[in-house]
């Protein structure tokens, strides 16, 4: 075994040490228990960096340990350019929101929980993305959900966090057992819990049973995903949530959703059957992103409406992923990305928001800008990076997605109707920061500045957004190249 | 060596701007309008030089998605630029001398990125690039309102000004990535010779995308809104981006889909009927009063139509001169209603016969007949337009042609135009308005027309479309969210009903039951103990097991 192969399990092995180290140290104070939550993320980001070099050399770290030999389990992980994308964007979000942490109240109490928990939550979703084990896939998928529904449930806000945790629990978890049903049927029919035994495999079933599947992984992922009208967990679960973990949430776990339609229905069965469901796919893309759109209008509660407008863009990424073609899908990719940075900005501006007012009624907040420049300057940017303006991050994905929808050839009318549709992020956007930030100073007692442990976490993502938007070559080129690990040269 | 002077002065037209923001913001030495001045007056010499260089495309090292950035050196759009930065020029020129005119930071800063990213729209050959750059400049015609930040209806501009420019960039964005898919570049020149090999309907989507994009930018009726708003909140050297940036943006935009347009002689057709009645539409609406337009955005939409109209009329290698006229017009009219520069009372009348005329000229070998007489109803309609405008002191105050009866008996016009125009309006006013049938219709259909589309739809529109969205947002939060959530409370509600009913049957019960016949059993095996222990025991009865113990020995031994 090659010294990077040994390497790869350190990005799920770190964080669990930091775990242990925390719930050994119960009584650690919160800076404390932030610095070895964000030492151990930390490794897990140094050594998905350095395993870069390998990568583009291999096209593929991997590394296999027997488990259960007579089930044919193994503990096996893969880095490819598709898990790279997703794993970097997991990891930079979860550091993101460790560090916004420090500035704010949550976790104060019971700390290295706290913290341990967040590690949990991030190693499931990283362990989700490396896996290549269906079995180790599954651990992972389940453990990225129960480290959330606890997070909501014991520092969540308000008196119907439990409710609210329960709710969550139970609609994505639904979605957990239909993909579980798939990947049980596909596990008994070919034998193996090798995804990439399945890939070269699981176009042998029979036509009917490709579509079952596919039905049941798009919509068990959709419900990840959020997507109309399955997303009724997430407004209340991104609310009640404090507001490191909806930034998590929002910006990091959606995504997950993405990367299992892309790596087993997409990477697995033929292009033929899949093709049946692309224009109910582009459609569910459109009818979210449009209810999305118009939820986000007629909220009041920030926190809410910046919450449905996840709904709305996951709308997009799906309309991608519909087209089945290159661009389409690379913009998808690249969408994932790129609404992850721009949620996380908005997330954290919202919390400064609340917390500077104490207010989260856009009713009793206004005129913002005048009192808090350079914040008003990062919401202005983060909405209009929403928003699809150039030369902010979105505006390429869209480009690729919008283009992609013109390619595929399966409807012009749903991508016109999709591309005009986008003018509705510009109107909730506007309306968003023209309330908050415009008029006269509401309310009137305002703290002179706003917190600068919060602050300076928030302009650095807002660089990283226009850094992001102007350099889009590099993520352009993993997108090209984590499609070609699915489709080969068939796209 | 040519191409190196090339690079030189465009790195120098692109990040002069950029440098003199840096410069005004790091050492505010000097006073920003005069530097202004020097700065606008190096970068016309730049664009002079290059536009003596030839027409030539530059490959640039830099790509962008993976697509290289190409420039595209061409007469024409660097004499529109030319046109465009001399009319800064001189609106600064005129703002050094009248302080009323003065240009803030704020607004320095913003043009300054305009005439960076103004100037990559023109020259891009890249259709991405190009069209990131009109987006950029939308955005600052939009920005450039909001001056004051306690202000919500400069807000309220800002929002139209920037959702009307962004409606039309998705447009084009549309039309773009329609012709992408076959042209399989982002090459301008080849996604627009792309167009022949697309299918009618296909064409005709591309061709209605890149038309609503120019007429938006342009201020043609039914999108002049956007125009108008940024007309009234915004001086007269910021007006610069939207008025005179943006419109000729617009001009070139529609110059670069002529060949579009001449593929197909319905197209003509099209564009020319869109001429017409936008220009039909733009003067309905003044006559009755229903739009307040400034007497620049008018004649724009007037000019914009005129302009449609020629597209369709003539094929010409010289269009580059009519858009220059056409921009000229403009500006001489923006300077008048500024009072920035006194004109010659009739210039404003003179001068589209002198355009028109110019052009027809120009294009004298190709012209039928018929052709030539449109272009007279034309270049007379658009002069007719001009003396009417002239004859009113404010453009809002109410219907133009009663207004005008009373402006001339006022000012007693003896020239023979006006006396002719008289008649014409008094024909015009008694027997086509006066006819209560004819003027009730006319009203009727353009008051219908303008409560659904302009006041409905546009005017008020991005308001009422904010209303309805609204309605229609909160009818989805109330019946699909709402219900939505009632099912999921009725779902969660059943499940917990049924998980408290299994757990008390299955489970408490169960228990409660198995705990009672456990406690039973015991109790009663107690009692059985006690009953038994209670017993004596009898000895008399030992004698059977010995017996069987004696009879089994018995029995093994035999």
């Amino acid at each position: 075994m090659r010294f990077y192969e040994v390497l790869l399990p350190g990005i799920t092995v770190f964080p669990i040490i930091g775990v242990v180290v925390l719930l050994i140290w119960g009584k650690a104070k919160k800076s404390q228990a932030a610095v070895i939550g964000i030492i151990s993320e930390g490794l897990a980001l140094i050594i998905t960096l350095i395993l870069l070099v390998p990568l583009r050399r291999n096209g593929v770290v991997l590394f296999t340990m027997p488990w259960i030999p007579n089930m044919s389990i193994s503990f096996t992980l893969s880095l490819n350019w598709l898990s790279l994308v997703f794993l970097l964007t997991e990891i930079l979000v979860t550091l993101t929101a460790m560090i916004y942490s420090l500035g704010e109240e949550t976790g104060e109490k019971m700390s290295s929980y706290y913290y341990a928990l967040l590690l949990l939550f991030s190693l499931g979703m990283s362990g989700t993305t490396l896996a290549e084990d269906v079995f180790v896939f599954y651990i992972f998928w389940e453990l990225m959900l129960l480290a959330s529904v606890l997070l909501i449930l014991i520092w969540g806000h308000g008196k119907t966090r439990d409710k609210v945790a329960l709710k969550y629990f139970i609609i994505t978890h639904l979605g957990s057992l239909m993909v579980l049903v798939c990947l049980i049927t596909l596990y008994v029919n070919i034998g193996s819990a090798n995804i990439s035994v399945w890939m070269d495999q699981a176009q042998a079933l029979s036509s009917n049973t490709q579509i079952f599947l596919i039905l049941f992984f798009i919509i068990g992922f959709s419900v990840k995903m959020a997507i109309f009208p399955l997303h009724i967990w997430l407004p209340d679960a991104h609310t009640v949530a404090p507001m490191p973990v909806t930034i998590i949430l929002a910006a990091a776990m959606l995504s997950m959703g993405t990367y299992g339609i892309l790596r087993f229905p997409f990477a697995l069965f033929s292009l033929e059957n899949i093709q049946s469901f692309a224009i109910w796919m582009m459609i569910a893309g459109l009818l979210s992103e449009v209810y999305g759109a118009l939820m986000a209008l007629a909220e009041n509660d920030i926190k809410r409406i910046i919450a449905y407008s996840s709904v709305s863009q996951m709308g997009y990424i799906l309309f991608g992923l519909g087209t089945l073609t290159s661009r389409g899908m690379q913009g998808a990719i690249m969408h994932v990305v790129y609404h992850a940075i721009v949620k996380a900005l908005l997330f954290m501006v919202v919390g400064i928001v609340i917390d500077v007012t104490g207010e989260r009624q856009v009713q009793k907040i206004s005129g913002l800008a005048r009192r808090y420049p350079w914040l008003s300057v990062c919401a202005a940017i983060g909405v209009l990076g929403i928003s699809g303006m150039p030369p902010l991050g979105i505006f390429n994905s869209e480009w690729m997605i919008f283009a992609g929808g013109f390619d595929s050839g399966i409807s012009t009318v749903l991508t016109v109707l999709t591309l005009i549709g986008s003018l509705l992020t510009v109107v909730y956007g506007l309306r968003f920061f023209g309330i908050v930030f415009i008029g006269e100073i509401k309310p009137k007692q305002l703290p002179e500045k706003t917190p600068r442990s919060l602050l300076i976490p928030t302009m650095a993502v807002t660089v990283f957004l226009i850094i992001e938007g102007l350099f889009p070559g590099p993520l352009l080129s993993w997108a090209i190249k984590g499609l070609a690990n699915i489709f080969g040269g068939t796209l | 060596m040519r191409f190196n002077l090339i690079s030189i002065l465009i790195t120098i037209i692109f990040a002069l701007p950029l440098l003199a923001i840096i410069f005004d913001i790091v050492f505010k030495c000097c006073e920003t309008t005069t530097f202004f001045q020097y700065e606008i007056g190096l970068m016309l010499v730049a664009v002079f030089s290059l536009s003596l260089m030839g027409q030539q495309d530059i490959q640039t090292p830099f790509s962008f998605m993976q697509s290289s950035i190409t420039l595209s050196l061409a007469n024409t759009p660097l004499f529109l630029i030319l046109v465009v930065l001399l009319t800064l020029f001189i609106f600064v020129f005129i703002s050094i001398k009248h302080k009323n005119f003065s240009l803030t930071r704020y607004e320095f800063i913003l043009i300054n990125i305009a005439l960076s990213f103004g100037f990559i729209a023109f020259i891009s050959g890249q259709f991405m690039i190009r069209y990131i750059a009109l987006d950029v400049v939308g955005l600052l015609a939009a920005l450039i309102v909001l001056k004051h930040l306690n202000e919500s209806i400069q807000f309220k501009d800002f929002i139209v000004i920037f959702q009307s420019l962004r409606f039309g960039d998705l447009c084009l964005l549309a039309s773009i990535l329609m012709l992408n898919r076959y042209a399989n570049t982002l090459e301008i020149s080849q996604m627009i010779s792309s167009a022949s090999e697309m299918s009618n309907p296909g064409r005709t989507w591309v061709l209605l995308g890149f038309l609503i994009a120019v007429m938006i930018k342009i201020g043609i009726w039914p999108f002049g809104l956007w125009l108008r708003r940024a007309r009234k909140s915004t001086g007269a050297v910021s007006f610069w981006i939207s008025g005179f940036l943006m419109s000729a943006l617009g001009f070139y935009l529609l110059y670069r889909v002529i060949p579009i347009i001449n593929l197909n002689k319905s197209y003509e057709l099209l564009v020319f009927i869109l001429g017409l009645t936008t220009m039909a539409m733009t003067l309905l609406f003044q006559y009755l009063g229903l739009v307040k337009h400034s007497k620049f955005s008018f004649l724009s939409a007037i000019t914009g139509s005129i302009l449609l109209c020629a597209i369709a009329l003539i094929q010409s290698p010289f269009f580059v001169y009519y858009l220059i006229g056409l921009l000229s017009y403009r500006i001489f009219i923006f300077l008048d209603e500024e009072s920035m520069i006194k004109l010659p009372k009739y210039l404003g009348i003179g001068l589209p016969f002198v355009i028109n005329g110019l052009f027809i000229w120009l294009n004298a070998e190709s012209i039928s007949i018929l052709t030539l007489s449109i272009w007279v109803f034309l270049t007379l309609s658009w002069a007719f337009t001009v003396w009417i405008v002239n004859r009113r002191k404010l453009m809002h105050e109410g219907p133009i042609f009663s207004e005008i009866k009373v402006d001339l008996s006022r000012y007693g016009l003896a020239d023979m135009i006006s006396r002719g125009a008289l008649r014409l309006n008094e024909i015009v006013e008694r027997d086509f308005f006066s006819n209560r049938l004819t003027g009730n219709f006319l009203t009727k259909a353009a008051l219908w027309l303008n409560q659904t589309l302009e006041v409905g739809v546009l005017s008020q529109g991005i308001d009422h479309l904010g209303h309805w969205y609204e309605k229609i947002a909160n009818w989805n939060f109330k019946f699909i969210e709402g219900r939505l959530e009632m099912i999921w409370t009725w779902v969660s509600r059943k499940l917990m009903q049924l998980s408290e009913g299994t757990l008390s049957i299955f489970e408490k019960d169960a228990a409660e039951k198995a705990e009672g016949l456990m406690g039973n059993a015991l109790k009663t095996l107690e009692v059985y103990e006690e009953n038994v222990l209670k017993k004596r025991l009898r000895w008399d009865l030992a004698w059977i097991p010995l017996l069987l113990i004696g009879l089994l020995i018995f029995l093994t031994v035999a």
